[in-house]
């Protein structure tokens, strides 16, 4: 199993304070694979998102990518290339430009400026729109845009897992088609995906497995290929 | 909501005995010290000065975020002021106490108006300078003594008859304690009290449900400086006025009293005040040493413990409390979100309007930087009892548009009529009276209050004077009225958005993002607004969360408000309102029927990428 997957995550349990907010849950993405956690609000899939990036300290069980397990580290350890995460909302830092958002991302090449360029080029080979904008303020960017750049400053840290939070959040229909699309670009690449998401097209559109959890658990487990295309029978079923 | 006002009168109040039982234990404290010897009394007393300068900082600082270093010099003031009209000019005390809370209320008033051109740190450090220029001015007028410093008057002792009762000034600076622990205690239990965290905490929520930020930050300020007068007052009694007494050390003394103890809580600076004025005294060595341990406690308290030692006893007690409860604090019976029970219905609207339209926004420009337009000749018109859609590309304007008609921003040209009424010349905290009521996208509101108070700031303007009687709120049988209506009111929103009564107790914090888009929701709605301006209510929604929204949307629109919402769920937008405005890079491109709109060749180019 280990070789073929790229998370595998057993019986994790994690939450803040002495309050578990995610119980005893298992899955796994298989190498170049991308999930989607699905479900309501306060059903934990943002916690198993930070339990796996080590942003929370509670957590119990194993969470191993590419055969590390990730569960007694901290999160700068976490952060060297074994996953990366697209926050809710963003979070661009504020006060940067475009560029020195992306190289921030490269943190953990820092010394090494041929690979550090070379992820900017992979970047903005992905993304020709945002190379445009590489001096300006972050923040004078569109909300689509600054998606982009927040979905880059991930891609720099070059990690065997990426990590996306609800990246629709908050963006205009053509947004979300550009974000979907940049999605499925770095799925051809071969890049491991974990999605957190509320909208079940976009995750129908770039998963090929999709967990449903409510209430810190997960209540069930689909094939995207199964769902047709509009995954009705999921939205009818858990979250409707 | 009428027949749950009525105050309802119990034979026996577990709440007023434990007050009766406070104020007994109170008087015959006070009693006891002012039989101790000199030496005791002197350190009470001192503890006493502090621990009014503490609360009445902690009024600023704890409630309003305002950390104001200016206390030593309006405690200064006072205590200068008190002693030269009595020494030099021969005032009566009794005379002079309202005279110097008048003139540090009129400093206050001066200083608070600086919190409206400065904050956080550079407050801070302006009203140190104040301190600073009070004590030079202490050190260099003949009058004060300079240097040396002038003796205080001595306090009068009682008439021989009532000798019994010990010395005159432990009871005179006692009474000035309970005073200020009253009105303390009075507007932390009354309604102006979530109302003043809003303006810490959530300003743009704030104004938009009708407060004066401003105003409030300025009067709140003016109240604490009166309060420190009392201490000053009290202070010069004591014994030698000196430039010592006041310096900008005392001025961060008080604010580590305050954090010591615990902010924004009543017994916190109370325990901070009395904990570093014994200090010395318990602590009595070299005096070097002294200091240091001092510092060393007071740095264990900022990392260890930075909610001060109030704050470690109530999270004592929250964590004992939730051992015995399996449940997370606050999600009390988090059953469904959507409450099946028929929730009350919508009041009529007071006012009949004539008009067709409730809201007419024309020709409108705005920009945040001259020379680059955010919006350009805008027009957004909508029909009286609709729901209105504002969609656009991300970054198109919506949200400035939006600010705009709330009154967040002021347009550069154009009108905004709100129900007849010409508006866009008028702040955010005005436009609740005309009828407008709005959310924010996100983390809009005050996170350490429960969901219910939170809900019941949007009534603000329902009420008058909250914060006025806010200094003796429970003594009023209109504060024990308006208390209940405000609190059936609050619930009954959120009992209108589907939040059961668990949600109500529910700290912001605590609850999940659905949740907390509900309870902006009924914080909007409880104050009856005939114009309600929903900005982004589905972001991060799940699709029953989706439907939810939609049905209340559907249920208010039908008793009569226009609802304008912002949203991207283009599903929810065409199913859900009759009408839609569509701006691209800050122009009109499309307004009309919903049907139109989506047929609409440029819009499916610009927005909806079809």
């Amino acid at each position: 199993m280990t070789n073929e997957n790229v998370l595998e995550i057993e019986s994790l349990s994690a939450g803040y304070g002495r309050y578990n907010v995610v119980h005893d849950i298992s899955l796994h993405i298989a190498k170049g694979g991308a999930i989607a956690l699905l479900g309501p609000n306060g059903a934990g899939k943002s916690t198993v998102l930070r339990a796996i990036m080590g942003l929370i300290k509670h957590r119990e069980g194993h969470i191993r990518v590419d055969g590390t397990d990730l569960i007694k580290m901290a999160p700068h350890s976490i952060a060297k290339g074994h996953a990366a995460l697209v926050p809710e909302g963003r979070r661009l830092f504020a006060g940067q430009s475009v560029e020195d958002n992306l190289r921030l991302g490269g943190m953990r090449f820092r010394g090494d400026q041929k690979k550090v360029d070379e992820l900017l080029a992979t970047f903005f080979a992905l993304f020709p729109v945002i190379e445009r904008y590489r001096s300006r303020p972050s923040t004078s960017l569109s909300g689509g845009e600054q998606q982009m750049v927040a979905i880059g400053r991930m891609m720099m840290n070059d990690p065997k897992l990426m990590l996306l939070d609800e990246p629709s959040l908050g963006l205009a229909p053509l947004a979300i088609k550009d974000m979907t699309d940049a999605l499925v670009k770095l799925r051809q690449q071969g890049r491991s995906i974990l999605l957190v998401e509320q909208r079940v097209d976009i995750a129908l559109a770039v998963c090929d497995r999709i967990y449903v959890l409510s209430d810190g658990k997960i209540i069930d487990e689909r094939v995207t290929a199964s769902l047709g295309n509009d995954g009705r029978e999921l939205i009818d079923h858990y979250l409707g | 909501m009428s027949e749950l006002t009525i105050n309802q009168r119990r034979p026996f109040s577990f709440k007023k005995l434990a007050i009766l039982l406070f104020l007994v234990l109170y008087l015959v404290l006070t009693l006891a010290l002012a039989h101790t010897s000199n030496y005791d009394q002197g350190l009470f007393l001192v503890g006493v000065v502090f621990a009014i300068l503490a609360l009445s900082l902690d009024l600023v600082a704890g409630t309003l975020g305002l950390y104001s270093l200016g206390h030593a010099g309006l405690f200064a003031i006072s205590a200068y002021t008190t002693t030269i009209l009595n020494v030099n000019y021969h005032w009566n005390l009794a005379l002079i106490l309202p005279f110097v809370i008048c003139v540090n209320g009129v400093l206050g008033l001066i200083i608070g108006a600086l919190s409206l051109r400065v904050s956080g740190l550079y407050f801070a450090i302006t009203t140190y300078i104040f301190t600073l220029l009070v004590t030079v001015l202490i050190q260099n007028l003949a009058i004060t003594g300079s240097y040396q410093g002038i003796p205080g008057p001595p306090f009068p002792n009682f008439p021989s008859s009532l000798s019994s009762m010990g010395t005159a000034l432990v009871w005179a600076c006692s009474f000035a304690l309970l005073v200020t622990i009253a009105i303390i205690w009075s507007i932390r239990r009354s309604a102006a009290y979530p109302v003043l965290l809003s303006v810490r905490d959530a300003e743009p929520f704030a104004a938009s449900a009708g407060v004066r930020t401003s105003r409030t930050r300025v009067l709140v300020f003016t109240l604490s400086a009166s309060i420190a007068a009392l201490a000053g007052w009290a202070f010069c009694f004591l014994g030698f006025l000196g430039p010592s007494d006041f310096s900008g050390t005392i001025s961060i003394n008080i604010l580590v009293m305050v954090i010591l103890g615990g902010m924004n809580t009543l017994v916190g600076p109370i325990i901070g005040a009395a904990f570093i004025s014994l200090f010395p005294v318990v602590v009595a060595w070299n005096p070097l040493w002294q200091e240091v341990l001092f510092g060393a406690i007071f740095v264990f308290v900022i990392v260890v413990i930075p909610e001060g030692i109030v704050g470690v006893f109530n999270r004592a007690v929250r964590n004992i409390r939730a051992h015995f409860s399996k449940k997370p604090p606050g999600l009390v019976e988090p059953t469904a979100t959507v409450a099946t029970t028929a929730a009350p219905s919508i009041e009529k609207l007071d006012e009949v309007f004539t008009s067709e339209f409730a809201l007419e926004a024309r020709h409108i420009d705005f920009s945040y930087v001259p020379g680059v337009p955010v919006l350009v000749n805008v027009d957004l018109v909508v029909r009286r009892g609709s729901i209105h859609g504002l969609i656009g590309p991300n970054g198109s304007g919506k949200s400035t548009l939006v600010n705009l008609l709330s009154g967040q921003l002021s347009p550069n040209a154009g009108s905004i009529i709100l129900n007849g009424h010409e508006v866009g010349h008028l702040p955010a905290a005005e436009r609740p009276k005309y009828g407008l009521m709005r959310t924010f996208q996100s983390a809009a509101m005050v996170r350490s209050i429960t969901t219910k108070d939170n809900v019941s700031i949007g009534l603000y303007s329902k009420y008058r004077w909250i914060l006025s009687r806010s200094l003796i709120w429970p003594f009023l049988p209109s504060g024990h009225r308006d208390g209940y209506s405000i609190d059936a009111g609050a619930r009954a929103a959120l009992a209108r958005v589907g939040m059961g009564p668990g949600w109500a107790r529910a700290k912001v914090a605590d609850i999940p993002h659905g949740v907390e888009q509900l309870t902006q929701l009924a914080a909007a709605y409880v104050g009856t607004p005939s114009v309600l301006i929903l900005d982004e209510p589905l972001a991060g929604l799940s699709a029953g969360e989706v439907e939810t929204i939609a049905g209340i949307l559907r249920d208010l629109s039908s008793s009569g408000v226009t609802i304008i919402v912002v949203e991207h769920q283009t599903r929810f937008i065409f199913s859900v309102c009759d009408e839609i405005t569509v701006i691209a890079a800050g122009e009109l491109v499309k307004a009309g029927a919903a049907s139109d709109v989506r047929a609409d060749s440029r819009v499916r180019e610009v927005y909806l990428g079809q």
